[in-house]
């Protein structure tokens, strides 16, 4: 094939170790909050075909404090698919002296085994370099030949926070037979020049000052300049692709990775069949199906070649019992049809930072593989990695988020299970009884939704571990001694409701005939955000909650409470907080709170809004009253 | 002197081998009648697994011309529950030269279901290069329930015998049986101890005569064969808080390979006894050769480094030029090719390369100085019994000066002279000493290791505020880390934190380091301080401990496993004089506190006095006097410290309106 090559009005310069990067060449404006500095950042992505494509890049970094060595980046990955051609590091002395050099074969060769990996095939080779002073400059400059082209590197023009950037560029250029995609963003403010045409697209950008992280950030990618890019025509570890849309993609993903890989022996498809025989109620199938699934399978990733795309066939899972997110999913899906179910293989990004799926940039994107079935109108989920999650339970791991719905049909994109705060809701009651030297408490802890995400583990945890868990819980509360507690995880309704009775001689205060007593003794909330400087980004709250808090408090024998709590009631934006301590009867009082805390994005300028809000209830629950011997 | 990596194998030239059989074993894939039908671990309710039966058996044999170290392995795990499931992960360590490897020659792994077995087929046996000397084989059974029994088998040949390091009894998951078997021809001596304090159910040793037939000698060698067993060994309780390493107390039997008899005639000596060791140390070319680089380094240091000041000065000096010269890479390194010279040069190095410098340098001082090798704390005591060399692991300067012994380590830059870093605190070392005999030498640790404030407060009724200033200082270790702190982090950020983990209403108004009052090892800083809303209403209710130094009891657990090991001496120290504002008078304050540890172990004592002037001062102090404890202690030290934690968290001084 021949190729043309594009000239674009960047040029391309490979800078030579001439090329004066000492310390005191850097503008001062990027020192600011900067622990590195990017003083050259170049990548150069050149595609020959569909199946093979060349990445050379450049990066320049002056690390300025131990914190700024995290940004040299001196890492590539590599596996059968790809192969490294070029790796070499200089280092520099401030004075922009080579003092070290380091060849491929001086970098540590490494498994790329991820925890929770049984074997991966993939490897990477980085560098570790010990400074002897701040500060110091790496020269990297790599090559990697791979032909896998599915993904194409997503280009980040500043790659975190407290790093700043002198000169950042990247270029692609490819065949003009070969069509790609390509979508920017956030180019604007940071002044990001662009070019592009049929063969190939050019960026640069110059001088750009460090960021700071603050608290409730919106993600990095959201705010940061960044360019993505897809080919019309990919191939992925021998595999050939061609999508534009969600649709093509999901149609390519169930036609080259799935199909025919969910065969079951007529022994499994009878057992299963039988295992559902006596219900007509499609729930109770799936619930049962999947029940068989956890109690029968465990997670265990194997990922060699494609295997880290396509699934293990449903007979393999069905022989070994294990399998990746992959397996396990496919498996439940093939079960599930042999009961005459039919569910949807959705590929996912999952972490708890709620990352979507590119709606507008459909591309190879996703970590994760669960189950989507469809339910006269509504949508169930199944996450088939986990032997003690309920059936259509999400937690902060896949919750509310774009995913990719795979079938016959080719690909859809649809939302998640969003959980609203009053869904994420935890009620805790409790009897509190004050002595003059010790108090007992006997507590209940009800919780669903995300708060749900948060407590069904405790089931399965060592007695020891739950103790620990509560002593952490409470540990406003010294010298906790558990006297009971059970915790019973109610799959059906999928709620927790923890039993635990508690007594400690380390929470009162005590004055001559005087004891304080902090009446939010169970379920405080002390998180306050940083002090905000100049705050100027939005502020983000991903996922909201509901608690409810009821005490019914009694006091020692003849005492009397010489001064209360106030009553609160705030509402806002944010959320609400209200807190009140009623008189009950002679020695007894009810002390009652609630917390609302409200998803959202909010402007830039309500930062320290909700930083007083946080800080009237961080206050507020440490709130004590004073009780007076009569 | 050690050569932890040096191969011995040999050419032969006839191929003729007698190997007496192994003691009759247990055959692959049979369950005894008890295992099929065991169901739960009594002894121990909270295992999510048990082996039920390991054995392994050790033995060399000539394959292709070559000794080979075998080891043969076999276990059955039964998995009780799904928290039990990792247990059927397993991975084999093989170490690797650059020209020979350790090699998994047969292996074997099922799942037993009932009378339902499930093989792991050969393709899902991984091999995984770990790194330039480790590689391992990786698996994982099918078909794992609870009630699972896991089975598996292999056989490994070695061409090096020092990998031959003994036999872990003890682990996370009870065993019910654990048996233990070597066949060592005579011509291989090697150390060995058990750790721990479980005892052996079967402790055998016989000679085996004319076990092992080396080709083209005259006479078969003679071997010892060893069987040792334990059963029903409990689970390891990992790690506690404060404790040293659990190397200490986990069960294990240990060998390290101390002589090598040749077929052929000539020893080679690995270790022996310590007159051994000390000889060959001498006449050694690693170690030994570079702590003999004093020209170098007379070379390469200003003169008047070497040359100006008393002893004790020049010992400093140095000290200081070297904690300055070199950063060091994280890595200890002591028994691998140390470069003293190129350390130098690129100013960098690991711990010996660092402290070996010391010495040289100290030496070109006409300075008494030797290497004293120690274990850190994680690593696990050195045995006195006879020298293990694998024991040691770091390295560090002894300096005599004019009757007076001091131990440096220069690795780290924050490190006084004289004291060692937290992680060398493991009771003694050996000094090599390159003139006399070596000899065992203890770390005694830093006595003075505290931490004090002294206040000054006046309550400002009116505005509800609490002023006033404090001094903070912070002696031995507890200034390390306190300098460190300082030196690290901008004043700002230092002073926002500061603010932040005492209380949002909390404002430092000044902060300056005390110079006068500031050396080596004690570091005092002043605070200018104001606490905003510090009472609501008429009455005022103040805790007196405005700044705390923790407020949680580190120790929760109700039991404990292990001996609690600080590393060092620890006293906190708060002193304060607190005015009481005009119009008001002291209602009540906190009751007097004394409490104490056995034999002057520890003290708690919390002491509120007022006096005529109206003010008030509270003296406060936790003193923790030894850096061990026993297990007997644990209850107490756990009562002492609720007892400090009460102390800032709760007392209470009420203030009423005249």
């Amino acid at each position: 094939m021949r190729l043309f090559f594009l000239f674009l009005f960047f040029t391309v310069t490979h800078t030579t170790s001439s090329q004066d990067y000492s310390f005191i060449k850097i503008k001062p404006s990027l020192l600011k909050n900067s622990d590195a500095v990017v003083r050259l950042d170049e990548s150069t992505i050149l595609v020959k075909s569909s199946d093979y494509m060349e990445v050379t890049s450049k990066r320049v970094v002056t690390v300025l404090n131990e914190s700024g060595s995290k940004h040299v980046n001196a890492t590539v990955f590599y596996d059968k698919e790809t192969s490294i051609k070029d790796l070499e590091a200089l280092i520099l002395d401030a004075g922009g002296k080579e003092i070290e050099k380091f060849k491929e074969k001086d970098f540590i060769d490494q498994t790329a085994t991820g925890e929770g990996t049984l074997y991966s095939d993939s490897r990477v080779k980085f560098l570790r370099y010990t400074p002897i002073k701040y500060p110091y400059t790496v020269v990297l400059t790599k090559k990697y030949t791979t032909s896998d082209t599915a993904f194409m590197p997503r280009w980040y023009f500043i790659d975190g926070y407290r790093l700043s950037v002198e000169k950042s560029e990247f270029h692609l250029s490819l065949p003009s037979n070969m069509k790609y995609r390509f979508k920017d963003n956030n180019l604007e403010t940071f002044g990001v020049q662009k070019s592009n045409n049929n063969i190939g697209l050019s960026y640069k950008v110059v001088d750009l000052k460090a960021l700071e992280s603050e608290d409730f950030d919106p993600e990095f990618r959201d705010f940061a300049p960044n360019v993505q890019l897809a080919l019309e025509n990919f191939h992925l570890k021998g595999v050939d692709g061609h999508a534009t849309t969600w649709k093509e993609f999901g149609s390519w993903i169930y036609n080259s990775l799935l199909q025919e890989r969910g065969e079951l022996s007529s022994a499994t498809t009878q057992k299963i069949k039988n295992l559902v025989k006596d219900t007509e109620d499609p729930k109770e199938k799936i619930r049962r199906v999947y029940q068989y699934v956890q109690d029968n399978t465990r997670y265990i990733s194997v990922q060699m070649g494609i295997g880290g795309w396509e699934p293990i066939s449903a007979n393999e899972v069905d022989r070994v019992k294990y399998g990746d997110c992959k397996g396990l999913t496919n498996y439940t899906m093939a079960l599930l049809k042999a009961v005459g179910i039919d569910s949807y293989y959705t590929i996912v990004s999952a972490d708890s930072s709620m990352r979507s799926l590119d709606y507008d940039f459909p591309s190879l994107q996703g970590n994760h593989a669960f189950l989507n079935v469809p339910l006269d109108g509504e949508e169930l989920w199944l996450e088939c990695t986990s032997q003690v999650v309920p059936a259509n339970f999400l937690g902060t791991f896949t919750d509310d988020r774009y995913v990719l719905k795979v079938g016959p049909d080719g690909g859809e994109m649809v939302k998640s299970r969003k959980y609203l705060p009053e869904q994420s809701k935890q009620i805790t009651t409790a009897k509190i009884t004050i002595g003059e030297n010790e108090i007992n408490a006997v507590v209940e802890i009800k919780s669903t939704g995300i708060q749900y995400n948060q407590k069904y583990g405790l089931v399965n945890d060592s007695k020891e571990d739950i103790e620990k868990y509560y002593k952490h819980y409470w540990d406003y509360v010294n010298d906790v001694h558990i006297l009971n507690h059970d915790v019973k995880n109610d799959k059906d309704s999928i709620i927790t409701v923890e039993n635990v009775e508690f007594k400690t001689s380390g929470y009162l205060s005590k004055a001559g005939e005087r004891l304080l007593f902090a009446p939010n003794m169970l379920n405080r909330n002390e998180y306050v955000p940083k002090r905000g400087k100049d705050r100027s980004r939005d502020v983000v709250i991903k996922r909201g909650y509901l608690d409810e808090d009821e005490f019914l408090i009694e006091l020692p024998d003849n005492y009397e409470i010489e001064s209360s709590l106030k009553t609160i009631d705030l509402k806002n934006n944010f959320g609400e907080y209200s807190v009140s301590l009623i008189k009950v009867s002679e020695s007894q009082f009810k002390y009652n709170r609630r917390l609302l805390i409200k998803p959202g994005v909010f402007s830039n300028t309500t930062y320290d809004d909700y930083r007083n809000f946080r800080k009237e209830i961080a206050k507020s629950d440490k709130n004590k009253i004073v009780l007076l011997k009569k | 002197m050690y050569k932890s990596c040096q191969l011995v194998f040999l050419f032969l030239f006839l191929l003729s081998v007698t190997v007496i059989n192994a003691q009759d074993k247990v055959e692959f894939s049979v369950l005894s009648e008890s295992e099929s039908t065991f169901t739960s671990y009594e002894k121990d309710s909270a295992a999510t697994a048990v082996y039920l039966y390991e054995y392994g058996n050790n033995y060399f044999e000539i394959r292709d011309n070559y000794i080979w170290l075998i080891t043969k392995y076999h276990a059955k795990i039964k998995i009780l529950e799904k928290e039990g499931f990792d247990y059927s992960n397993i991975e084999i360590p093989l170490y690797r030269s650059k020209d020979r490897k350790e090699k998994i020659v047969k292996i074997k792994g099922l799942t037993h279901n009932g009378e339902v077995k499930t093989y792991v087929k050969k393709p899902e046996f991984f091999e995984e290069e770990v790194s330039e000397k480790w590689s391992q084989i990786k698996f994982t059974f099918p078909n794992i329930k609870e009630g699972s029994i896991i089975e598996y088998e292999y056989e490994m040949q070695s061409p090096f015998y020092f990998t031959f390091t003994g036999w872990s009894f003890q682990e996370e998951i009870p065993k019910l049986y654990s048996e233990f078997n070597a066949k060592i021809p005579g011509n291989w001596l090697y150390n060995r101890s058990l750790k721990g304090e479980l005892d052996l159910a079967v402790n055998e040793a016989e000679i085996v005569k004319g076990c092992f037939k080396f080709p083209g000698t005259k006479d078969d060698s003679d071997c010892e064969a060893l069987k040792y067993v334990m059963k029903d060994i409990p689970a390891f309780e990992d790690s506690e808080e404060y404790m040293l390493s659990s190397n200490n107390y986990r069960s294990k039997l240990e060998f390290e390979l101390s002589e090598y008899k040749s077929f052929y005639g000539g020893t080679e000596k690995y270790t022996k006894s310590w007159e051994d060791v000390d000889k060959e140390f001498k006449t050694d070319k690693d170690i030994g050769s570079q702590l003999r680089k004093k020209n170098f380094f007379e070379k390469n240091v200003d003169k008047k480094l070497l040359t100006e000041g008393d002893e004790l000065t020049r010992a400093k000096n140095i000290f200081e030029f070297v904690k300055d010269h070199f950063t060091w890479n994280e890595k200890y390194s002591i028994w691998q090719d140390n470069k003293v010279k190129t350390a130098f040069d690129e100013k960098r190095g690991n711990v010996a390369e660092i402290n070996i410098a010391l010495i040289n340098l100290l030496n070109a001082a006409d300075i008494e100085a030797n290497m004293m090798v120690l274990a850190t704390r994680n690593r696990g005591l050195p045995k006195k019994t006879h020298p293990v060399m694998n024991d040691f692991n770091y390295l560090v300067a002894k300096v005599d000066i004019g009757g007076e012994s001091y131990l440096l380590d220069a690795t780290n830059k924050y490190m006084p002279f004289g004291m060692l870093p937290f992680r060398c605190l493991n009771y003694y070392g050996r000094v090599m000493d390159f003139d006399n005999e070596s000899y065992w030498y203890d770390i005694v640790p830093e006595k003075s290791n505290s931490q004090m404030i002294r206040a000054q407060m006046t309550i400002d009724p009116i505005e509800k505020k609490l002023s006033g200033i404090f001094d903070y200082i912070t002696m031995g270790y507890k200034k390390v880390s306190q300098e460190e702190i300082l030196e690290t982090t901008k004043e700002e950020d230092y002073l926002e934190k500061l603010e932040e983990e005492i209380s949002d209403d909390f404002h430092i108004v000044s902060h300056e380091k005390k110079l006068e009052y500031s050396d080596e090892k004690k570091i005092t800083e002043r605070f200018n301080f104001e606490i905003e809303n510090v009472f609501q209403g008429d009455n005022i209710y103040l805790n007196p401990f405005a700044i705390k130094f923790f407020e949680k009891n580190p120790f929760t657990s109700s039991e404990r496993n292990y001996p609690v090991d600080f590393g060092y001496t620890t006293k906190y120290q708060y002193i304060l004089n607190m005015k009481v504002p005009d119009g008001y008078k002291l209602k009540s304050i906190p009751e007097n506190k004394n409490f104490t540890l056995p034999n002057n172990g520890g003290i708690l004592k919390l002491n509120v006095s007022k006096n005529e002037i109206g003010s008030l001062n509270l003296f406060f102090t936790f003193e923790l006097n030894s850096a061990h404890y026993t297990n007997g202690y644990y209850s107490g030290i756990k009562q002492l410290f609720n007892e400090a934690v009460k102390s800032q968290n709760q007392s209470l001084i009420v203030l009423e309106k005249i």
